[in-house]
């Protein structure tokens, strides 16, 4: 009897056991093999992990290569938080004023932004330091949380702003080398897909597409820091002595174009560009048309001389400072009389340099400034170039060609009345100047690599040398470059004072000061120009601008090692 | 006749070939089931070695920024002023130009005696 509810019992527990796993069974079949897509897509959709990895942009290095740094990305994070929450915790004013402490922001700004109920993001500091990070992590303040970005930054700030440029919060090149080399230095997003457990873990077996992001691509300028920094301190104290509306100034290798330093006051912090007024971030040297006065008879001597209506011994009558010619009064600001064409380019004698063009013609003069490369572009490899200002010559009137061989009438950038100069320095080859130097992978391929490039030859080689001969005079007793002249190194160059021109005629008051020149003398290694823009005081290029020459020449050739008689010459003499 | 010995069975003999791919389908199993835990422990460090690497490129980049503004011209103008350390370029009298020694033809050089480096003063420096 007992025997036998026993095995009752037994088979009624096993059929209870067996009905449910049966159902169980029924129950995972139907899942797995009935039509469920809608459940399984959700929970496919919530495991799915789809992520794009941002590429880094490239870096900008100078001249000597990977030791020195002028752009590079820099991981940090944003700041956020989830008001909502904030709010469910009743710390709004705890964690505002935490915050700001930490970030350098106003309290009630913060707190502005956390008490919003209806709000579950908001940012509140964007591209945060990581040391700032961790000082907020360890608050451990609720609702707060941190987003990885990269941003781009300049470690030297103000330096060099106008020719690195900047990139603007969509990392987009806006300026200068980043706007010129966007396309190099931007690289290709990659993307991740893959699939996350219970925890939010990628799984990494689970890994569906992975393609890398590609990073952008190195750029390896020509600019030397430590020449920019000389350069950017002579602008600095011109800015402190002679207050004025803007300067700036070029340093170049004369045989190569290469150019070694570049900057402009007034100047910007590249980290900071979005307070920055347009003004500040104009480069200058490339983008300014000025008119440059006294500088450009040096171009026109050279080409007379190359044409052989003058030779530096030719004389000319000086008109005892006023000349009346076609109707209009020409004045120099002596009485001179008679003068050589070396003694007018020394004395910067505005009726000899006039005299002088007008033995060339208009038709020649106008052909030889294009040779020069006045009126078009040099092709410099940073955008906003501007081409000058150079009428054709069916637009000149009687007395143009005497105007235009005082720097007037005419409008260059700085870059192009440096190439004037390099030129004669370079034997008459005009270099095309520029500043990158190679562009490189990060699998070390090379995908630019920039060589000299001749443009023209406006002049012989033998003019070309007479002038580099008279130029040196203009540093020499009773020259104006007085005060341009570099301790042991003989400077061959021009000043410049040239009236702004204004409404009806030019200004009395409003000059642009310049000097131009390169050394040495004899052998040029580099060619340098400064131009002041309104300076007040003293407005002559050779009490203005001379003496930063002077600064930034004289550091340069000994930073460089250049030696009094040229590079060339001294290998000369040890042989 | 003899008697026949039945030899009663009880219970159920388990066949022994059965009991084997019994035992072998179980070790694949579970041999199967190891390996995938190592493939997904294998996965997780190489995306906690993924996440070290990134931190370690974040940590390097920010190393480099420093690095770049303390050797700038700028800083390092700061911190030779902030020493009292006054820098100027030298007087072109100051400078004196060495070059190699030429191989010097005297017997005392020959025979490895001493030799000095030449100095010369060339007329640059004058």
């Amino acid at each position: 009897m007992n025997d036998r509810r026993t095995t009752v019992r037994f088979i009624m527990s096993a059929a209870l056991l067996a009905l449910a796993m049966i159902g169980l069974g029924i129950r995972l079949a139907l899942l797995h093999l009935g039509a469920n897509e809608s459940i399984r897509a959700s929970f496919a959709n919530t495991r799915r992990y789809e992520k794009k990895l941002l590429a880094g942009r490239g870096t900008i290095y100078d001249c000597r290569g990977r030791a020195n740094i002028l752009a590079l990305n820099m991981a940090v994070k944003d700041v956020c938080a989830d008001p909502k929450a904030i709010l469910a915790t009743n710390k709004l004013v705890e964690v505002s004023s935490r915050l700001a402490e930490h970030l350098g922001l106003p309290v009630d700004a913060i707190a502005v932004k956390l008490n919003r109920p209806d709000r579950s993001f908001a940012y509140v500091g964007r591209f945060v330091h990581e040391d700032v990070i961790a000082g907020i992590r360890a608050e451990s303040l609720p609702g707060v949380f941190f987003r990885d970005t990269t941003v781009r930054y300049y470690p030297h700030s103000s330096y060099m702003c106008h020719v690195l440029g900047f990139v603007n919060y969509e990392g987009a090149g806006s300026a200068g080398v980043e706007q010129f080399l966007d396309k190099y230095l931007r690289g290709s997003p990659g993307v991740l897909e893959s699939r996350v457990d219970a925890f939010r873990h990628e799984l990494y077996m689970e890994r569906g597409r992975y393609i890398p992001a590609l990073e952008g691509a190195d750029v390896f300028l020509n600019i030397d820091q430590n020449v920019q920094h000389i350069v950017e301190k002579a602008l600095d104290a011109i800015m402190e002595k002679h207050k004025p509306k803007a300067a700036w100034a070029i340093v170049q290798r004369v045989r190569t174009g290469e150019l070694l330093a570049m900057a402009t006051r007034p100047s910007f912090d590249l980290n900071k560009f979005n307070t920055t007024s347009r003004s500040a971030m104009m480069n200058r040297a490339i983008s300014v048309n000025y008119e440059p006065g006294s500088t450009f008879k040096a171009g026109i001597i050279a080409i007379a001389i190359d044409r052989g209506t003058v030779t530096a011994d030719t004389v000319f009558y000086c008109e005892k400072g006023r000349w009346p010619y076609k109707g209009r009064i020409l004045r120099d600001h002596h009485s001179y009389g008679r003068l050589t064409v070396a003694d007018i380019l020394k004395k910067s004698s505005n009726i000899g340099a006039a005299k002088i063009a007008l033995t060339l013609g208009n038709k020649r003069m106008y052909d030889d400034m294009v040779e020069f490369g006045i009126g078009h572009r040099l092709g410099v490899d940073l955008p906003g170039e501007e081409a000058g200002i150079l009428h054709s010559v069916d637009k000149w009137s009687k007395i143009s060609a005497t105007r235009i061989a005082i720097g007037q009438g005419v409008a260059v950038t700085a870059l192009q009345m440096l190439g004037i100069v390099c030129t004669i320095a370079n034997d008459g080859f005009l270099m095309k100047p520029y500043v990158v130097g190679s562009v490189v992978e990060s699998d070390g391929t090379v995908l630019l690599d920039r060589r000299p490039e001749v443009l023209a030859r406006p002049i012989s080689g033998e003019t070309a040398a007479v002038m580099r001969r008279l130029l040196s005079r203009v540093t020499e007793r009773g020259g104006t470059g007085l005060k341009a002249r570099v301790d042991g190194y003989k400077v061959a160059g021009k000043t410049g004072t040239a009236q702004k021109p204004i409404a009806g005629g030019y200004s009395s008051t409003a000059y642009m000061a310049s000097f131009v020149g390169f050394l040495p003398a004899e052998d040029p290694e580099i060619g340098v120009i400064v131009v002041v823009d309104e300076p007040r005081f003293v407005h002559t290029g050779g009490a203005v601008a001379g003496p930063a020459f002077s600064e930034i020449a004289g550091q340069t050739v000994r930073y460089l090692n250049i030696s009094p008689v040229g590079t060339r010459l001294a290998a000369a003499y040890q042989r | 006749m003899p008697r026949k010995n039945k030899k009663k069975v009880n219970g159920f003999a388990f066949p022994v070939p059965f009991a084997g791919a019994v035992v072998a389908i179980a070790v694949l199993a579970l041999g199967y089931v190891w390996l995938g835990c190592r493939c997904e422990a294998i996965g997780r460090d190489i995306k906690k070695l993924e996440t070290e690497r990134a931190a370690l490129m974040k940590k390097h980049q920010n190393e480099e920024l420093r690095w770049a503004q303390l050797k700038s011209p700028r800083n390092i103008e700061r911190a030779l002023s902030r020493h009292n350390i006054v820098m100027t370029w030298p007087r072109r009298d100051q400078v004196v130009r060495l070059y190699d020694a030429d191989l010097d033809q005297r017997p005392s050089a020959r025979s490895g005696g001493r030799t000095y480096a030449r100095l010369e003063r060339s007329a640059m420096h004058e």
